[in-house]
């Protein structure tokens, strides 16, 4: 790719795409790449990957998530399944035939945490972790997981630890229980 | 022109958030550049970007106020060559997947409420508790590592 002689760089470019930009910024940019040919391929891949994201979370979005994503899954008629848990909590949980997501909502004191992981053990995997996960609030974290993968799984316990990590290690904020049973 | 056509409907899908209208867009405003270049009316070469631009900034703020007068346009001209942008072949699904997949948590949480549910920094910030900066340093981090995982070629399946 042809490099901009104007040296626009690549996060003035995101930003403007996503409608981040002043708008002073944003008349700059659109006056520049009409005549920058670097620039407006630049535009063209931020675009394509813009639509492949909105793709692939109708698709396959799962891990870290927040309210907002939620609402927007909803709207697109997508058929999530909430399990809201206290901390120390734990709950009867399946993915039903119609289900497209499973989405564990995990309250928790986050205040002052910067980064948190999800641990999940259970008898049936090897441990998995979330890390970094998106913190919502200093209240909760919101894991998703797609119900196509849940619906085969057997009867089993699934354990699961907040952890908050920083540079000192990383100490339990709260654990919970899922009892996860096929559905009947 | 075919350049030209691009950056058109690059600020159209920017500015309409929808691909057609920006079909229709950069077809109009293509129209409009050609018979002022035949009328003579855009004189110096080097302006025909700034020309389409601010034609294209005129459209826009028409078209989103009236639907109707956009159809009275394309009436009006009919319809030209074709300028509307070929779609770039679709990005292979799997290999997305499995770039996305290597984004870090809150990285792709960041990305999927820019683009599926089109949040502004500030809104991702307050939703997040990150600051605003925070925010737009992953999303730059996030879309730069999709494109070059993307670019990368495929490693080969043991």
């Amino acid at each position: 790719m042809t490099t901009c002689p104007a040296g626009v760089s690549w996060p003035r470019l995101v930003d403007y795409w996503a409608g981040d930009a002043g708008a002073d910024e944003a008349e700059w940019l659109e006056e520049h790449f009409f005549a920058c040919e670097a620039c407006t391929r630049r535009l063209e891949r931020i675009r394509e990957l813009g639509a492949a994201i909105v793709g692939w979370a109708r698709r396959q979005m799962r891990g870290g998530m927040s309210p907002e994503l939620l609402e927007q899954l909803r709207a697109d008629r997508v058929a999530v399944r909430e399990y809201s848990l206290p901390a120390g909590g734990s709950v009867s949980c399946t993915a039903r035939p119609d289900d497209d997501v499973v989405v564990l909502r995990l309250a928790a004191d986050l205040s002052g945490v910067r980064r948190a992981d999800v641990e999940f053990r259970s008898s049936i995997a090897e441990v998995e972790r979330a890390e970094d996960v998106p913190i919502v609030g200093e209240r909760e974290v919101i894991f998703a997981e797609r119900a196509d993968f849940l619906r085969p799984l057997p009867a089993h316990r699934t354990a699961v630890r907040l952890l908050a990590v920083d540079e000192g290690g990383e100490r339990i904020l709260a654990s919970y229980t899922l009892n996860h049973t096929p559905y009947t | 022109m075919r350049t030209l056509g691009r950056r058109v409907w690059l600020y159209g899908v920017r500015h309409l958030r929808d691909e057609d209208a920006a079909n229709d867009l950069a077809q109009q405003v293509m129209i409009t550049t050609l018979e002022n270049l035949r009328a003579g009316r855009v004189r110096e070469p080097e302006r025909l970007a700034s020309f389409a631009l601010g034609t294209s900034r005129n459209l826009v703020r028409d078209l989103k106020k009236s639907e109707r007068r956009r159809r009275d346009l394309l009436d009006r001209y009919g319809p030209p060559d074709d300028v509307s942008v070929e779609p770039s072949p679709p990005l292979e699904v799997e290999r997305l997947d499995e770039c996305m997949e290597r984004l870090p948590q809150r990285d792709r949480a960041v990305v999927a409420l820019t683009f599926y549910a089109e949040r502004s920094s500030g809104e991702i910030a307050a939703e997040l508790t990150l600051s605003e900066g925070n925010v737009r340093v992953v999303r730059h981090r996030a879309l730069a590592r999709l494109r070059d995982c993307l670019e990368r070629p495929a490693e080969a399946s043991p």
